[in-house]
């Protein structure tokens, strides 16, 4: 984002919403702005915003969708209702030159709907995945935007809380592929938004994660998965990519640690079956390294775009902490 | 704690079985770390975190690393540099973020003028678009379901129509007339839309174009690495076209067309990145490389010196300058009969460099002389100590003389032969690296080098040293033969582990390359023999004949292949030298009852070859010089040269031979030309196989099969390409012609049982196998796998067994119920069942309703399930959590249900939800159908209990029941 700062979303003790901004000064951190809205604010992003903008997009657990003026917090650019309760996730896309396209967001809810926002279509979603009946909605935890490699092409990885991960495919509009893993589905992303489906890992409950080989579908098998189980049986919050290397991640786990995987390709992408349909082959995780952060759980984590290893977290002990992460151009 | 089923990722089956049943003092065997920190952590995520323990304690006594421990820690210093990186950066960023915000206010400023109008008016513009196009339905229609989704294809093609309106009303201005013209085009051409980003590329501020750049440009490192060159190129290229002023960008650019082959898109790249950045010594070896493809080496050799002068440590840098300058060399002495400008700039350059080394040499020369003196005095002493075999002290000598001239290349080579000799390889391998630091050109350097490596079992690296000599003194053939010897080692090495993982082609010499291997090899066995002889002289004869008898037989088997081989060759071009050598070895082969012969008959084998040489090459006169040099005793040399004038005899009848044979000779020839042809195309099958282009191997193969069909070994490299492809039944089949074609053919065997072991034929990849290890019956590998089959083929019957036995574990009740699954449908799949019947016992209260859910349809299963889960154990699982949903499901599914249940279980479960934490809530929040039920139950509960209904009653208090 070029820029030393970043945001801060979350809940007041009066369960209403804040939004803070600091900026790294040496080791300090200076808060820039706050603002106090009136319900919590559960996720934001800005995906989807210009580079120069820089607009924040935000979900509330009324299931508010907005998009914010950071110099002028008051009033937001863009409101919509997304979704009946709780808009879990978020995610942004074509803005900041990442990805082609429309900028559009994505927001996941309780509801177990999964919604396409144009900033500049009110009201309305651009497209809507909802759930057959009301009463088997499962929640949707975790959206992510990938494979906008070109103005058309755009898809969205949904993660719900039975275990189910579901693709997107947004120039279709249909669901491309499906599967299931053992427990909800805390954390999903691809490893890049804006070249082809490469991969993508998905964290769960129960400390176990999944990393999908996107490359090739076959048609009956789907897409090549590796599952990798950490030690420490708690759940595993989320995963971010490094930005400078597709091939690095962290993992946040639930007893407050940070672990550093690498992924490592096989020799061979794809093989091609008794049939000569091609299917994928998915290579290894190496544990790089592994740091306990908090004595409660690391919820979230984001990689600074512009500098290599620094990158900020929030845990459930309130605190939020900068870190860097060196010797990351070296693996 | 989970109890794997399937070994984990990172753990092999092997070792996951070893794990399973592992004892104390097992783990106390266990030398290999890196075993043990498998076994650690395996231990540790299956929960057995004493066993976990123990491997960690062994670990730590072999001096790892705790496991625990993977915290990284930094230095002082380290920490330091970081911050200091950071804070370096941060006011880095702050210029930049500066100028954003500038940006940003000037925008928002602009705002009200309508310079961005365009912008809002998308948003009104947008709604339009879609309703028009009749497919946007009431606004409260919000909620659609999956089906009705409207779709994406529309909005997006409404966006671009939408934009492509809003560039046509920019061009109004200009133009109107053709704007209303235009506005039927319902699409952009794939021009107007490349035009659009240029254009809003070009609007975009510099920063943020940079900041784009620098994004495509990870982007592109990203793909490098992962050699997808094309799209990595694609990538670069977009990044080039936002941001032109990044050294960097080109640079990167570069690299990959170099990888492309594209050399001068490469050297153009080069350019314009030296041009912004003209210090950067990767470029400038990039450069260097692409004009070395271009044939250019001079100006190669500039960029590379230039390269060397910012970057001197370079490994890569320095190989390719030597590369240049062989090239160089090569050049200047072929092609002085055609001057053309190119070639003269060469030797100019050459010239050039040549006398500034010679005046430097000469500002030096006065100083160097006395520490010359007094190394030249050392060498000439350790040389003489050396021809006495006094290694050590010729070490000695070598070592002091080093103290005077550390640079001299010349001691730096003796010291490192007389350290071979006194086999200290280690010493004797950086002596000779030391030497080619200095002189990269020493042949002798190499090899010893050379020499060196190989006793150290580096073998690649030995190779590689030795093609160096042979590169500079072609005519070498000891080393040749030397070189040839370790390549076999070498394949021989590779079969070993390789097949574990992918297996590698290797190369089958036959027909016109087994002649010369053939050569080869005798002539390293000849060498064997000078030495064998020399022994046999000095010691017992009787002990020697032993010997001989023993090379004896593995001569007489060379020499028919060389007859076979000598026969081919009666029809090449040159037919003399092997017509020479067949008459010549019937002649030995006569004479070998005498024990003298014996001896001389290798060193005849080996004068042989030379001489060969040299009659091709039409100078006779070089045979006695070339015999002298034999080192044998005068006997010996005086059969030789008796033998060479016998040749001359030959010779004249051969070239009889040859005129009478012409005819037939041809027609020879044209075969050997398809077979030249075939063997070709195979060796072209093996390098793309080598690169990793299974598919054109394959295609390669079916040439070469196509213009020759005899080669087992095409077969059977084939059929690895097939197993690769996962087509074992192709694989199998051509594994089946190459052992037809080729009985004795090991690898064919081994293929063939992996592509019967894909296709789970076990009886016959076990058949396979055992022929297998009767050719080769070292190959543990092999053994091991064999072990492998007959377990699964064990398991196999016993399946088959135990699937004819198996009854349903259910009772005639549940069969009503899982009527819809047959039994058919379990016995094909029984995995299946069994995981949908028993969930895992939940952990929380979100899975524990999400399996009650899910097996609502399921009442047996869902029954079994329930009661799985110790009544004693909900409150650990509930914690806060049980909310009255779940009871209402509980308690409806337990009353429809009632008779599947005994009532004493029935009960032990309410009683044990009462335990759970907010139960109450729970309970008074239980909605009507949730109370009705629960009166339902207690009643049919009552009556049932008959007796022990107090109990009952008690319950029922609990659950506001009355």
């Amino acid at each position: 984002m070029v820029c030393a700062r970043f945001v801060l979303l979350g809940s007041t003790a009066r369960t209403t919403g804040t939004i803070q901004v600091y900026e790294l000064n040496g080791s300090e951190l200076n808060k820039v702005v706050e603002s106090e809205k009136p319900t919590s604010v559960k996720c934001g992003t800005f995906g989807s915003s210009s580079l120069i903008d820089r607009q924040l997009a935000t979900g509330d657990f009324k299931g508010n969708l907005h998009i914010w003026d950071l110099e002028k917090l008051s009033v937001p650019v863009f409101s919509a209702i997304a979704h009946d309760s709780i808009i879990n996730a978020i995610d942004g896309c074509g803005g900041l030159g990442i990805g082609y396209g429309a900028p559009e967001m994505v927001t996941g809810g309780r509801d177990g709907r999964v919604c396409v926002w144009d900033q500049r279509q009110k009201d309305d979603p651009v497209i809507a995945f909802e759930p057959e009946s009301r009463e088997a909605a499962r929640d949707c935890w975790t959206v992510a935007f990938g494979n906008s490699y070109n103005d058309e092409e755009r898809c969205v990885l949904a993660g719900y809380d039975n275990g189910d991960i579901k693709l997107f495919d947004l120039r279709t509009c249909n669901v491309r592929w499906e599967t299931s893993t053992d427990n909800g589905v805390c954390g999903i992303q691809f490893d890049r938004k804006d070249i082809k489906m490469n991969k993508c890992v998905a964290t769960t409950l129960e400390s176990k994660f999944h990393v999908f080989d996107l490359r090739t579908q076959h048609p009956e098998k789907g897409f090549a998965c590796l599952t990798e189980k950490m030690s420490h049986g708690s759940t595993i919050w989320g995963v971010k990519h490094l930005p400078q290397n597709r091939e690095i991640f962290t993992v946040l786990g639930g007893d407050g640690s940070l672990s550093l995987y690498k992924y490592n390709y096989p020799e061979q992408r794809s093989l091609k079956d008794m049939e000569g349909k091609a299917y994928g082959i998915v290579g290894k995780v190496n544990l790089l390294s592994s740091a306990i952060m908090s004595t409660q759980p690391i919820n979230c984590f984001d990689w600074s775009p512009d500098k290599e290893g620094l990158a900020v977290m929030g845990s459930f002990d309130q605190c939020v902490r900068v870190v860097i992460i060196t010797k990351l151009h070296k693996q | 704690m989970v109890v794997f089923k399937s070994p984990p990722s990172w753990l092999s089956h092997s070792e996951f079985d070893e794990f399973n049943d592992i004892t104390y003092d097992k783990i106390q065997s266990y030398t290999n770390l890196s075993k043990l920190k498998r076994l650690e952590r395996f231990m540790r995520e299956e929960g057995f975190v004493q066993t976990a323990d123990i491997a960690r304690q062994r670990i730590l006594e072999h001096g790892g690393i705790d496991p625990q421990c993977l915290e990284p820690c930094l230095s002082s210093s380290e920490v330091a540099d970081v911050l200091q990186s950071i804070q370096s950066w941060q006011d880095d960023i702050k210029g930049k973020d500066a100028e954003l915000q500038k940006l940003q206010n000037s925008k928002s400023s602009n705002l009200s003028d309508g310079a961005s109008g365009g912008f809002s008016e998308i948003r009104k513009a947008c709604p339009q678009v879609m309703e028009s196009d009749g497919s946007r339905t009431d606004g409260k229609d919000k909620r659609r379901s999956k089906k009705d989704i409207r779709s994406g294809r529309e909005y997006y093609e409404g966006w671009d129509q939408y934009v492509s309106q809003w560039e046509k009303e920019n061009v109004t201005q200009e133009e109107i007339k053709e704007t209303y013209a235009a506005k039927s085009l319902p699409k952009e051409t794939g021009a107007q839309k490349s035009k659009r980003k240029e254009s809003t590329l070009e609007a975009k501020p510099l920063i943020e174009r940079e900041w784009l750049a620098h994004r495509e440009r990870e982007k592109g490192n990203d793909l490098f690495k992962a050699k997808e060159f094309s799209s990595s190129l694609k990538a670069y290229n977009r990044a080039i076209g936002m941001y032109k002023d990044s050294a960097a960008l080109y640079a990167n650019r570069a690299a990959v067309h170099l990888k492309m082959n594209r050399y001068e898109e490469a050297y153009a790249d080069c350019c314009e990145a030296l041009t912004l950045e003209p210090t950067n010594p990767k470029v400038l070896m990039r450069r260097a490389k692409a004009s070395l493809e271009m044939s250019e080496p001079a100006k190669a050799l500039i960029d590379l010196q230039e390269s060397l002068r910012f970057d001197p440590t370079n490994e890569e840098t320095i190989r390719l300058k030597r590369n240049v300058e062989d090239a160089l060399k090569k050049n200047s002495t072929s092609n002085i009969a055609l001057p053309d400008g190119r070639r003269l700039a060469i030797e100019d350059v050459e010239s050039i460099g040549s006398e500034t080394r010679k005046q430097k040499n000469l500002l030096e020369k006065d100083e160097q002389e006395d520490s010359q003196l007094m190394e030249d005095e050392w060498r000439v002493k350790g040389n003489t100590y050396f021809a006495e075999k006094n290694f050590q002290k010729a070490c000695d000598c070598y070592n002091k003389g080093l103290t005077f001239a550390p640079n001299s290349v010349r001691l730096l080579c003796n010291k490192s032969l007389s350290e071979l000799k006194l086999e200290n390889y280690v010493a004797a391998e950086m002596d000779a690296s030391k030497a080619l630091a200095i002189d990269s050109h020493c042949i002798k350097a190499f090899h010893h080098r050379g020499l060196a490596r190989r006793a150290l079992g580096k073998l690649e690296e030995a190779i590689e040293d030795l093609q160096e000599v042979l590169r500079a003194v072609p005519g070498e053939r000891t080393v040749a033969a030397e070189l040839d010897v370790m390549q076999e080692l070498i394949d021989g090495q590779r079969l070993l582990p390789k097949r574990e993982g992918p297996m590698i082609i290797e190369e089958i010499h036959e027909d016109v390359a087994q002649e010369h291997h053939d050569e080869n090899i005798i002539k390293g066995n000849s060498n064997h023999f000078q030495t064998l002889s020399k022994h046999s002289e000095s010691q017992d004869n009787s002990l020697a004949a032993g010997n001989m008898d023993a090379y004896k037989d593995d001569i007489h088997g060379r020499t028919s292949s060389i007859k076979g081989a000598s026969s081919s060759r009666e029809t090449s071009s040159k037919p003399m030298g092997s017509a020479e050598a067949s008459v010549i070895f019937e002649e030995a082969c006569k004479d070998r009852k005498h024990l003298q012969i014996q001896k001389c008959f290798p060193a005849k084998d080996f004068v042989v070859g030379r001489t060969n040489a040299i009659n091709e090459n039409g100078h006779g006169d070089k045979l006695h010089l070339q015999v002298q040099e034999c080192p044998f005793s005068e006997e010996t040399t005086q059969e030789n040269i008796e033998l060479g004038h016998s040749q001359g005899n030959f010779c004249v009848c051969d070239l009889k031979r040859r005129s009478s044979h012409a005819l037939q000779a041809k027609n020879r020839e044209c075969n050997e030309k398809q077979r030249d042809e075939a063997l070709k195309e195979r060796l072209r099958g093996n390098e793309f196989y080598n690169v990793g282009d299974i598919a054109a191997a394959i295609d390669c193969y079916s040439k070469s099969l196509e213009l020759d069909q005899t080669i087992a070994a095409t077969y059977a490299n084939r059929a690895l390409c097939h197993l690769k492809l996962k087509e074992p039944a192709k694989a199998e089949d051509d594994c089946t012609l190459a052992i037809q074609l080729e009985p004795k053919n090991s690898k064919a065997y081994f293929r063939r049982a992996t592509s019967r072991k894909e296709m789970e034929d076990i009886e016959g990849a076990l058949e396979d196998l055992k022929m297998f290890l009767s050719l080769c019956p070292n190959d543990k590998m092999v053994h091991s796998l064999i072990k492998e089959l007959e377990g699964q083929r064990h398991r196999q019957r016993k399946e088959n067994r135990s699937n004819e036995q198996v009854t349903l574990p259910y009772d005639a009740s549940a069969n009503l119920v899982i009527s819809s699954t047959t039994v058919s449908e379990i016995l094909e799949n029984p995995y299946k069942w069994r995981t949908s019947s028993f969930p895992a016992i939940p952990r929380s209260a979100v899975e524990f309703e999400r399996s009650l859910l899910d097996l609502l349809k399921q009442p047996l299963v869902l029954k079994e399930y329930i009661q799985a889960i110790k009544t004693n154990l909900y409150s650990n699982i509930f914690k806060e959590d049980l909310s009255a949903r779940i009871l209402k499901l509980v308690i409806v599914f337990m009353k429809e249900n009632h008779l599947l249940f005994q009532c004493k279980d029935m009960l032990d479960i309410l009683q044990g939800f009462t335990k759970v934490n907010r139960f109450q809530i729970a309970v008074m929040l239980l909605d009507k159908q949730g109370k009705e039920a629960l009166q339902e139950l207690f009643r049919y509960l009552m009556t049932a209990t008959g007796d022990s209904a107090a109990d009952t009653d008690c319950l029922r208090c609990k659950y506001f029941c009355s």
